[in-house]
């Protein structure tokens, strides 16, 4: 490992280099002496499961947090206690994953923001147009009018914008925390080919990142993080993806643990000619101990379907029948699905899925409280139990059950949201992107509750954006596009090329 | 020995951390009642204390119901002029000699019913809550003028049962104060109620999502503000005795501020109604050694705006040193 350092060192002029960091938060020693280096020109893949540090080292050279020790140098330069205005004004731009927008303003103004050209004291928006025009073709987006509201763009445009500002502040390291999570493949492309061209003119890149097919594809050189501490550092041509797992993980992963055959049960859901002004006439059934999966690009519809099939959402025709019995329209509500037997997992689990400033106990028993009163009053005894049991049976890594789930990791404040619905006691169970923002080896946990569930015969219903997970685990599978079923496969009786040519609405075959 | 003693000496550390909002309020009072000692012997003089009580209960039952539409993320600004509406109800209905049930029975149902209205207006129609309830005020505070623009004096027995009377050596107007409080204190901790509020405060979408009536507990929570505020309407009429339209005129902020004061969070989701009633008691003490001092409403309203403003400031360093910890 020594000699690749040093190799990189003769090869490329080294910009930024973090040295021996520490940084501990109360209970945790979020990073331990963690180092790393970052030459000119290079992507660097920053990787590691949720809770490894990667976020704690990029918040500390954003100027966000300060480190306890250690030593940070950009361009051969110390630094020291600087703000993240500073750091931007420096050159060190981050990109978060909760993109940093103002959707009200326009993509001009999202770009200039805080260095709006002027004329006198007035703003100088024929400049602020030219200018923008000129940053939004860096990017791809040449064709959007400047004044167009970024709230209106799709998040992978928004995310562009984002690269956009960057680039027009000069930054000379750029980085990314997932940004390829809510994109589809095409715009996964166009982000590379920024990335190639930024890199190409001396640009240095950080990206962070769960995808490990992606780190290939990208990077030159990948940094695994484990439990705060700097497990490995390779260049990519002399490492493989196993390599990297282990590492990340620490551990050998049975990776693909597909669900084995079993029989089905009676039929748990029936969606029957359900329309909305998107969705068109879409009718399925699903039974008792079967995974359906929605696949789809995004905005094909399969969030919304979900969503109409819950009772989140209205919809205009048709009828969806719950294991409870027949419930028209618009009388669903989740709290009546609820009641049903059915359960959801939002996809948005921070906004949707959790409440983030409470307690991992208020949030196991959020739906199922009812449960938990005796005589009108609620039991805190017989409700610590219930949530340190969940916390116990998934391994939820929390130090207590009344740590609020804000500071859990994304795998484990998912497992919170399990908790929350299995609590429910679900014979359907909505899955909306269980495994978006976690890492590998919680993944795996993830897919193990979902095992569990179709053994105990509920029916799941599962919308994932990642085609290999929705293979993975479904055994049949609906694709959608534009809001109509374009197709319907079991598993075992078609190829990877099959679904990609039905989402993208394929020709009638 | 030395290992029980930095036990206790970390679950104090603990508790002060877990409930830096009230220990810090909790600080501010005792500091205020010093004070207050000091600058005036008639401070603690017992009929001093019994006018600090009368303010504490009227206020407190307000703030009590303002406390659970603030939890949910809400806010009720026309909780002082649904209390002028009811003062007037019970002049008027006293001058046309109803019995004492049907004056306080119908003086409650109009704030039943006031905050109804409120709910309607920010469960189901969605106004924004800030907008709603400054529109209900204005047409309260209206409503209380078109009763009767003069005062009206109030004679009726059990009115001054209520104002005036001692049982068990405790005012009567404190014994309701105590019963509201812990029924309110008990709903808002220990039912189901009471999570659905906190939940619902602390994020409507997920607790939607999650199967809670959102709507119903925003609809049941504003109408209990309404109904603590009628309540504390007929303390203060059966107080003094009297009816008079400008009743809680300039103090329409004062059970939300006191609610802010005691750790309520603006944005919902939090608080306990232990350290609302700490806010408020700093609200009326502050007032109180405003008034031993003779200073002017003014110069009560310039201190209490200050109080307010550093006890929020202090909570948002506490906060970022917690954050930064």
């Amino acid at each position: 490992m020594s000699i690749i350092e040093s190799e990189t060192k003769d090869m490329q002029e080294i910009i930024l280099e973090m040295k021996n960091i520490s940084k501990a938060f109360p209970g945790v020693q979020a990073l331990n002496n963690v180092s790393l280096t970052l030459g000119k020109g290079e992507v660097l893949a920053l990787i590691g499961e949720n809770g490894a540090g990667k976020s704690t080292l990029m918040k500390i050279l954003s100027g966000a947090y300060r480190q306890d020790s250690g030593e940070i140098f950009f361009k051969g330069e110390p630094l020291k206690d600087y703000s993240p205005a500073q750091a931007i004004a420096k050159g060190i731009s981050i990109i978060y994953q909760e993109l940093n927008d103002l959707p009200e303003l326009t993509i001009a103004s999202n770009i200039f923001t805080g260095n709006l050209p002027r004329k006198g004291p007035f703003i100088d928006y024929k400049q602020l147009k030219l200018d923008s025009i000129e940053a939004q073709k860096l990017v791809g987006l040449g064709d959007l009018h400047p004044f167009e509201r970024v709230g209106e763009l799709k998040v992978a445009q928004k995310q562009l914008i984002e690269i956009a500002r960057s680039f027009v502040r000069d930054a000379d390291i750029i980085v990314m925390d997932e940004p390829t999570a809510t994109l589809t493949n095409t715009e996964i492309d166009v982000l590379y080919k920024i990335i190639r061209e930024f890199t190409a003119k001396g640009g240095s890149v950080i990206i962070i990142t769960h995808k490990l097919e992606e780190v290939f594809e990208i990077a030159n050189r990948a940094m695994v993080l484990r439990d705060g501490c700097n497990v490995g550092e390779w260049a990519i041509k002399d490492v493989t993806k196993d390599q990297l797992v282990q590492a990340m993980v620490g551990r050998e992963l049975n990776r693909d643990n597909a669900l084995a055959p079993r029989d089905f049960g009676q039929v748990a859901l029936k969606v029957e000619n359900l329309s909305t002004d998107f969705l068109k006439d879409i009718s399925f059934e699903l039974r008792e101990g079967e995974v359906l999966g929605l696949y789809g690009l995004v905005g094909s519809g399969c969030d919304v379907l979900t969503r109409c099939v819950y009772g989140a959402e209205k919809f205009d025709t048709g009828t969806v029948t719950l294991p409870g019995g027949c419930v028209g329209l618009s009388k669903v509500t989740p709290g009546k699905s609820l009641e049903a037997g059915v359960a959801f997992v939002p996809s948005e689990r921070k906004m949707e899925g959790l409440l983030l400033d409470q307690s991992v106990r208020i949030n196991t028993t959020l739906s199922s409280i009812k449960d938990f009163v005796k005589n009108f009053v609620i039991s805190f005894s017989k409700e610590r139990e219930n949530a340190q049991q969940w916390v116990e049976t998934l391994a939820t890594k929390t130090p207590t059950i009344e740590t609020e789930v804000n500071s859990l990791s994304g795998g484990n404040q998912q497992k919170v949201v399990f908790a929350k619905v299995m609590n429910t006691n679900p014979k359907v169970l909505i899955l909306n992107e269980p495994t978006r923002g976690i890492d590998v080896g919680a993944k795996a946990e993830i897919y193990h509750i979902i095992e569990d569930f179709c053994k105990k015969g509920v029916a799941i219903l599962l919308v994932s954006s990642e085609m290999p997970e929705t293979m993975l685990l479904s055994d049949r599978i609906i694709t959608l596009c534009d809001g109509a079923v374009t197709g319907e496969f079991v598993r075992g009786q078609y190829t990877q090329y099959d679904i990609l040519h039905a989402v993208i609405g394929g020709d009638e075959k | 020995m030395s290992t029980t003693n930095s036990k206790k000496n970390q679950n104090l550390k603990s508790f002060l951390l877990a409930n830096t909002s009230e220990v810090s309020i909790f600080i501010l009072l005792i500091i205020l009642i010093v004070v207050g000692s000091l600058i005036s012997p008639f401070f603690l003089n017992s009929n001093n204390l019994s006018g600090i009580s009368v303010k504490f209960s009227y206020y407190g039952i307000a703030a009590a119901g303002c406390m659970m539409v603030m939890i949910l993320g809400g806010i009720d600004i026309s909780q002082m002029c649904v209390l002028g509406v009811t003062v007037m109800l019970c002049g008027v209905m006293d001058r046309a000699e109803f019995c004492a049930a049907a004056m306080i029975g119908l003086s409650l149902l109009f704030g039943i019913a006031a905050g109804f209205i409120n709910g309607i207006l920010v469960a189901k129609l969605k106004v924004m809550p800030m907008i709603a309830t400054i529109g209900t005020s204005f047409a309260w505070r209206a409503v209380a003028y078109l009763v009767s623009p003069t005062p009206i004096s109030i004679s009726n027995d059990f009115m001054d049962v209520i104002g005036y009377e001692k049982l068990l050596g405790i005012p009567v107007l404190l014994w309701i104060f105590f019963v509201v409080i812990v029924v309110i204190g008990f709903v808002s901790a220990f039912t189901p109620f009471g999570r659905k509020v906190h939940v619902a405060g602390s994020n409507a979408s997920t607790s939607y999502l999650s199967g809670i009536n959102v709507v119903r507990t925003k609809m049941i929570a504003y109408t209990i503000s309404g109904f603590t505020a009628a309540l504390a309407g007929i303390i203060w009429a059966a107080q003094l005795s009297s009816a008079y339209p400008n009743a809680g005129v300039g103090y329409d902020l004062l059970p939300i501020a006191s609610c802010v004061i005691g750790g309520v969070a603006l944005e919902g989701g939090k608080g306990s109604l232990v350290g609302v009633l700490i806010g408020v008691l700093v609200m009326v003490v502050l007032q109180n050694i405003m008034t031993l001092l003779s200073l002017g409403q003014y110069y009560q309203l310039l201190c209490q705006g200050v109080v307010l403003i550093l006890s929020l400031a202090l909570r948002g360093a506490i906060n970022k040193r917690k954050q930064r910890a």
